[in-house]
């Protein structure tokens, strides 16, 4: 049952090489044996998994089985799931049990998943190294001195480590491929619109995106399939069929990518540029037609991020004030004393900094200067990518300018932190669908090629990220055992 | 622009946030640094007016759901409760 995607698993099913409750216990089985090593899970359903993949049997047993029958998944701890604790990495939500579920979580339990539990993760998903939830940092399972990536990192890490099929975290600036990167998974977001958001936790919600973490873009696809869609409980999913990649590309003969050079060169780590230079020799290998394109106005994206993840941020969080959720402050005698209280110990250090500079931004005399002119930027570097869309079928990229940094390295410096996610912010700001691959290691860490397509191009993006997955890397499981 | 301690004093009442004094002098240097970076916004040259786009209203129909969620499991998200209300201290 080892490194099984899900692929994998539906075949076995059908061949009834093992059993959905087998399968549960044996990922339990592992949880049990290393998470005490990678702290990936806030929170395990243990006899409640056990009973669902139950059911699963069952329906196996009589041919009745759903596209997701049985596939065992881990949620990250910032989308809800009736019935459980969901705390988003933060001592806010400490105590908070989520009255409804998110629609992914609901799609996939109709699918017939089995959640196995909830994953660590930046507080309220703001981070790239998951150091800063406030229960305890995730470790990289290559590597247990280093960081799995951010804030989907214990997601991440729960698929590198094999603690379950496939894993559901949120991608607002790259909270999902940066850490498939770092961990050498398979780590896609959609476009804004075509993945409700219901139920997720929200932090930037302009730009918040549920994405999954995968052991193959096949994978990928299939959860795609199951969780995309119009959904009335969210206003911006958009009304347009989802369908299944065909996944009938044959060779990259007929392909020509676009390569950001001059971007690239800003802040890359020189082993990753010649990684990345020798997967791009593999593509062209294989008949692609490979062009530099010049995207001006890509810098941008990541100050524009900040500016605007910041301001929305002091706007979504506001809502945290000790009296519909989180700890009441006991000695308060006034109101906002009582907010004072609640807020001071309810959040840590990453989300009031970024709080506190969204209060700037947004603040009168500066808004026009920040915020205001940072929207307009979104809108032209949007423009841009699209344009450049019009010469090329995706863009290739490193995910992110390092492999995985050590705990610690970069916790005092917040915008050495930020320059992390680089590469993976222009697919927020300019909304297009980017999927992470593994594509080999660079001084023994994994690191991931990224492909990016146009605006609502979900379907060609994972045909495409399908054919190029085999030339480049493979999801190969941590080895815990050692 | 740099942030002086009475900014981030400000900003932090703003907030409904208390900072230790040194978290707050932490918290100068380190956004004077990332505001320093992000304040390149203003030197972007946006190389032609973004496209016009027509506002858009999406309207639904007012008519009562499905409930997904009971009132009660909502209103035991709240650290203080009576019967069928949260409680909060008086306007003072």
């Amino acid at each position: 049952m080892d490194s099984k995607t899900i692929a994998d698993i539906k075949k076995d099913y059908t061949a009834s090489a093992y059993t959905p409750s087998e399968l549960v216990r044996f990922y339990l089985d592992r949880i049990q044996q290393f998470d005490s090593r990678v702290h990936a899970a806030l929170e395990v359903f243990g006899d409640e998994a056990i009973t669902r993949a139950k059911e699963s049997d069952a329906r196996l047993l009589k041919d009745d089985s759903r596209p997701l029958e049985g596939i065992p998944f881990i949620v990250k701890d910032n989308i809800l799931c009736k019935g459980k604790r969901t705390t988003a990495g933060s001592q806010m939500l400490g105590s908070y049990t989520a009255a409804y579920s998110a629609t992914v979580v609901q799609r996939l339990a109709d699918a017939g998943a089995v959640i196995l539990g909830k994953s660590n993760c930046d507080e309220f998903a703001m981070g790239a190294s998951t150091e800063f939830s406030s229960y305890f940092p995730t470790h990289n399972p290559h590597n247990l001195d280093k960081v799995p990536g951010g804030s989907s990192g214990g997601s991440v890490a729960a698929v590198a480590a094999d603690f379950c099929a496939a894993a559901l975290g949120s991608d607002t600036g790259g909270s999902v491929r940066q850490p498939a990167s770092f961990c050498g998974v398979v780590g896609f977001k959609p476009t804004y619109g075509r993945v409700s958001r219901f139920g997720l936790i929200a932090m930037c919600s302009s730009l918040d995106q549920i994405g999954p973490a995968t052991k193959s873009v096949a994978d990928a696809a299939t959860i795609y399939a199951a969780i995309a869609g119009k959904d009335d409980y969210d206003a911006t999913t958009i009304d347009a069929k989802v369908a299944a990649p065909k996944f009938n590309i044959h060779g990259l003969k007929s392909l020509t990518f676009g390569i950001p050079r001059t971007f690239l060169e800003i802040g890359i780590d020189d082993e990753v540029m010649k990684s990345f230079e020798q997967t791009c020799g593999e593509l062209q290998k294989a008949g692609a037609k490979l062009i530099d394109i010049d995207l001006p106005l890509a810098r941008f994206s990541l100050p524009v991020y900040y500016l605007l993840v910041t301001s929305e941020v002091s706007s979504n969080l506001a809502r945290y004030d000790g009296i519909r959720y989180g700890t009441a402050a006991k000695d308060a005698e006034t109101l906002f004393d009582s907010y004072v209280h609640a807020r001071s110990s309810g959040f840590g250090i990453e989300a009031k900094r970024r709080i506190i500079l969204g209060t700037f931004a947004l603040s009168a005399g500066y808004r026009d200067q920040y915020y205001l002119q940072a929207l307009r930027l979104k809108q032209a570097i949007a423009q841009q990518y699209e344009d450049a869309f019009k010469h090329i079928d995706a863009i290739v990229c490193p995910t992110a300018p390092t492999v995985a940094f050590k705990l610690g390295e970069k916790l005092e410096d917040p915008l050495t932190m930020y320059l992390s996610d680089l590469f993976t912010v222009p697919a927020n700001i300019a909304n297009l669908p980017a999927i992470s691959v593994p594509a080999g290691k660079v001084r023994g860490m994994p690191f991931g090629l990224q492909l990016m397509a146009k605006s609502f191009a979900d379907e060609r993006l994972l045909d495409i990220a399908h054919t190029v997955e085999p030339l480049v890397g493979a999801y190969n499981r941590a080895n815990l055992a050692a | 622009m740099e942030f002086q301690s009475e900014d981030i004093a400000k900003l932090a009442k703003l907030a409904r946030i208390e900072l230790s004094s040194h978290d707050a002098e932490l918290f100068r240097q380190q956004l004077t640094s990332v505001l320093r970076y992000v304040e390149q916004v203003a030197s972007a040259d946006i190389y032609r007016k973004p496209k016009e786009e027509p506002e858009r209203f999406l309207w639904r129909e007012d008519e009562t759901g499905k409930m997904l969620a009971k009132p009660k499991d909502l209103l035991h998200a709240a650290p203080n409760q009576d019967e069928d209300h949260v409680t909060v201290l008086s306007v003072k």
